[in-house]
């Protein structure tokens, strides 16, 4: 009896999971700070149309790798909740709608990065629901007004700096959160061009990223980076009130709240006058292009996927930078959304092409080399960027 | 209760049948009704197995046939057949698969319409759509043409039925959705959203017999190509499809410099690495249990508990809390290392510092294991030898040298070679405490110092080019697989050499 109870509960089991696309009713995979807001929010659509909508948690994680699996032999869902740097790799899979039918008055409401990295190849491929970038997040007992050149930057942190305490730290060597350096003054990952990222035209060691760079090997100079930091080591600084200032992004600020640290965000600081530019992901609906319910997505798409009401809904429960210009209005006294904002607007979106793999690898390993004092900024960077360029041409034969 | 168990082969037989018709309806869902039926009779064939008494040994010895071949021989084959294919982003598909999602692509012919629709239902169920257009017109399609039937407002009752009420017109989407009604030329209508049909034109046809993709459009005819279709300026088509490309990745292997300049160096430290690693920990697993075994020590219980602790602790978690550790700036070592003598040790920064470290935390990791097992051996090991050992006056090291040591190399020497393989593809040490780094200086390419093939080829294979390149991953760990496997095979011939001179005398 036992046996038995056991497989039927496997049975079902194994039914319950396989939440797959079904003709006339909508199954979307999103994580957990979506769901129940999305599930209230998809009732009124439900509702209208007589069409039943699903929403399964999945984590955040596994969402991409899932889909990849599920979609191509029918099992996947509708819709995925993902992010804009998935695009590149789901759509040469073919395993995503071009969102052409959204009518130009509502794509115009929202702000252009988003669209822009959502975009593959020139074709939009997500509807976008938010944003974020990372942004100086400051300790106000230590620091009581942030700074807003590199200079102040470095005044500040080298005063701090002394006895446990720390000025300034962050995962320097990991490339997502040293791209401003890069990025201050004039370097690029890819080109932008009317036909999406050419990825032959790599700006990771033209004369701006370079000094950008040497900027960053200067605090090391200064004494204020120290080596072996990383992102647990600047976190966990941070939260027991010993650090300063530190690069970090929007999903580090519930963890600071609960160390009950008194902390401020602010603008990445100014160098040479110009804007120290992070990388802006973008988090979005997906249409899954095997889909049975292509029809009824596109009224989907337009009632709901888009609307500034929903973007309003999701922030109840998990605040970020909206996508919708009208949507962040609303929410942009919040003031870390507004700092955090501010950063974004800055931004450029990181690029969503597959061909970013060998970036985030090799560009890892040139700022290890550079922090750690074994090249000289120019040298490492030039190296990179061929070694990028014959991997990405090598992928391709 | 012997009653009960009497029926019990029959009750496995009942189950074993069920989750057999169960499966093979699914699979003949999958798969098609030959498939289903031929897992049904091969359930069936195994419940009579169970059933008759005289084929009893077959009950396990099939289900265990099954899972080895379900969990070892399959992957094996499966790998080995990716490995010749391109499989990887970009062509995940099949071409098939491929074809089917080109061939819904649609373009909008010139003078495009749009339609708004009503469902019509007769007594009978049958369902009818009539269309109108911008100007009011109404349409039936009949004969793969629109026919105008009337003008204004849609008719309330048309040819016998009956236009279906707005609260369920929604309740027979699913069955719309799909639908491509022809109406002439080579355009059809497909419903646009949930409230419109418009007029396509199919982009792309494929002709089976000569292999080839028409586009409708250009007229251009495509041609299949290293997994894509391939149109004449040699453009490709996205999505592209999984194909066989025969040895290429095995050639990519060995032409590409970004893999043959550091193998040589990757290769020497991941041989020195398994050696050396494996060595240290059954050296100290060996001397802890041959404390662990002396009959004076008390508290031995407590010891082995405490000593065995390591091995309880998922590597995963203890790999990042001694990550953490041995932080440079912040970690514990070094706050210790620099109040004691003021020396902060570049951990994972400098080569020579992160091998050390690797071994370290492996031995931290390792020793448990190698403990456990000497101790298994030790306890083995005839008490009389050592007696006949005492009246003859050896000393303890004469004892361990000529009785200990060698019956325990013989009863462990197996599983040493068994830990060796283990930690020459001990990937999650390596990956997750040092990543490989620091980076090779000198070399250009994604390896670093202290990677080891495995984790080398990680790199390359998902880090590399361009997403992930599941070919190349299995071409890869062929190659891992045959170096490991030899090296195995040496280890175990050296050290069934050495088995032959031990003689029980």
């Amino acid at each position: 009896m036992k046996k038995i109870l056991i497989l039927s509960l496997l049975l079902i089991i194994v039914f319950s999971l396989s939440q797959a696309a079904v003709p006339g009713k909508i199954t979307i995979w999103t994580s957990e700070a979506q769901v129940k807001a999305l599930r209230e929010f998809v009732k009124n659509f439900s509702n209208k149309y007589g069409i039943p909508v699903e929403v399964n948690e999945v984590s955040f994680s596994d969402i991409k790798p899932k889909f990849i699996t599920s979609a191509p032999t029918g099992e996947g869902p509708d819709i995925i909740v993902g992010a804009h740097d998935w695009i590149g790799e789901l759509v040469v899979n073919g395993l995503l709608l071009p969102i052409d039918f959204l009518p130009k008055n509502v794509l115009d409401q929202f702000t252009p990065v988003t669209l822009q990295a959502m975009s593959y190849g020139g074709k939009l491929y997500g509807i976008p629901y938010s944003m974020e970038a990372v942004a100086l997040i400051y300790n106000k007992n230590l620091v009581p007004n942030p700074p807003t050149t590199y200079e102040s930057l470095v005044r500040i942190a080298k005063n701090l700096t002394k006895g446990g305490i720390y000025g300034f730290l962050y995962d320097y060597n990991n490339f997502y959160f040293s791209f401003p350096f890069f990025s201050a003054l004039g370097g690029y990952v890819f080109k932008e061009t009317p036909n999406g990222l050419d990825p032959l035209d790599i700006g990771l060691a033209n004369e701006g990223a370079i000094k950008g760079v040497e900027k960053l090997v200067n605090l090391f100079k200064e004494g204020i980076l120290k080596q072996g930091v990383d992102y647990q080591t600047t976190t966990s600084l941070f939260s027991e009130g010993k650090l300063g200032m530190m690069i970090n992004g929007p999903w580090e600020i519930d963890n600071i709240k609960k160390a009950k640290i008194n902390y401020g965000v602010a603008k990445l600081p100014k160098i040479d006058g110009k804007p120290m530019r992070p990388f802006v992901g973008v988090q979005g609906f997906m249409i899954n292009s095997r889909s049975p319910n292509i029809a009824i997505l596109k009224t989907f798409a337009l009632e709901v996927l888009a609307t500034k009401e929903l973007e309003l809904k999701l922030f109840e429960t998990d605040p970020r930078i909206l996508a919708r210009k009208d949507a962040y209005r609303v929410v942009s006294s919040n003031p870390d959304i507004k700092a955090f904002g501010a950063s974004a607007a800055d931004g450029i979106p990181m690029p969503n092409i597959p061909e970013m793999g060998p970036v985030w690898s090799y560009m890892g390993d040139a700022l290890t080399l550079i922090t750690s004092g074994k090249k000289a900024p120019d040298v490492a960077l030039k190296e990179a960027v061929a070694q990028i360029k014959d991997a990405i041409l090598k992928a391709r034969k | 209760m012997s009653f009960f168990i009497s029926f019990l082969p029959i009750i496995y037989a009942g189950i074993v049948v069920v989750i057999g018709i169960f499966f093979s309806y699914i699979l003949s869902m999958i798969a098609g009704f030959i498939w289903g039926l031929i897992f049904f009779l091969a359930t069936f064939l195994f419940a009579l197995l169970i059933v008759n008494p005289k084929t009893y040994p077959w009950k396990y010895i099939v289900p265990a046939f099954l899972l080895m071949f379900m969990f070892m021989i399959y992957p094996i084959i499966y790998t080995i057949q990716i490995a010749f294919t391109n499989y990887g982003t970009g062509h995940i598909l099949t071409k098939t698969q491929v074809i089917e999602q080109l061939e819904k692509e649609t373009f909008l012919p010139e003078n495009t319409q749009n339609f708004k629709y009503e469902i019509y239902k007769s007594k009978i169920g049958d369902i009818l759509l009539l269309f109108k257009d911008e100007n009011n017109n109404i349409y039936k399609v009949e004969d793969k043409k629109l026919i105008k039937i009337a003008e204004g407002d849609f008719p309330s009752e048309y040819a016998g039925y009956k236009l279906l009420p707005q609260t369920q017109k929604y309740s027979e989407i699913s069955k719309l959705q799909n639908l491509k009604i022809e109406i002439g030329n080579g355009i059809f209508l497909q419903m646009s959203d949930l409230n419109n049909f418009s007029t396509y034109k199919q982009r792309y046809k494929y002709i089976p017999e000569e292999d080839v993709l028409i586009d409708n459009l250009t007229g251009e005819k495509l041609v299949p190509q290293n997994g894509f279709f391939v149109r004449p300026n040699g453009q490709e088509i996205l999505p592209g499809f999984v194909t066989y490309v025969g040895l290429e990745n095995f050639l990519r292997l060995f032409k590409d410099e970004r893999v043959s300049k550091p193998f040589v160096r990757v290769f020497t430290w991941n041989v020195l690495w398994a050696t050396l690693t494996t060595f240290i920990n059954f050296a100290f697993g060996l001397f802890l249990a041959l404390l662990m075994n002396d009959k004076n020590l008390k508290f031995k219980g407590i010891y082995r508990t405490l000593l065995i602790i390591p091995w309880a602790i998922p590597s995963f978690i203890s790999l990042l809390i001694w990550v953490g550790l041995l932080n440079t700036e912040v970690g514990v070592v070094n706050r210790i290392l620099s109040s004691l003598f003021g020396v902060k040790i570049p951990w994972f920064l400098e080569t020579k510092w992160a091998r050390l470290a690797l071994f370290i935390v492996n031995l931290w990791l390792g020793y448990p294991y190698a403990m456990t097992v000497c101790l298994g051996s030790l306890q083995s090991i005839p008490e009389e030898l050592y007696e006949a050992a005492k009246v003859d006056g050896a000393s303890y090291f004469q004892q361990l040298k000529n009785i200990t040591l060698p019956l325990l190399l013989t009863a462990i020497g197996p599983l040493i070679v068994g830990t060796f393989a283990f930690n020459f593809n001990n990937f999650n040490v390596i990956y997750l405490l040092t990543g490989g780094k620091p980076p090779m200086a000198d070399v250009s390419s994604v390896a670093g110092t202290t990677d080891i093939l495995i984790s080398y080829t990680y790199k390359l294979a998902f880090e590399g080019g361009r997403g992930q390149d599941y070919g190349l991953a299995a071409t890869i760990s062929i190659i891992v697989f045959i170096i490991v496997a030899s090296l195995s095979l040496f280890n175990f011939w050296i050290s069934g050499m050495f088995k032959r001179e031990v003689r029980y005398e």
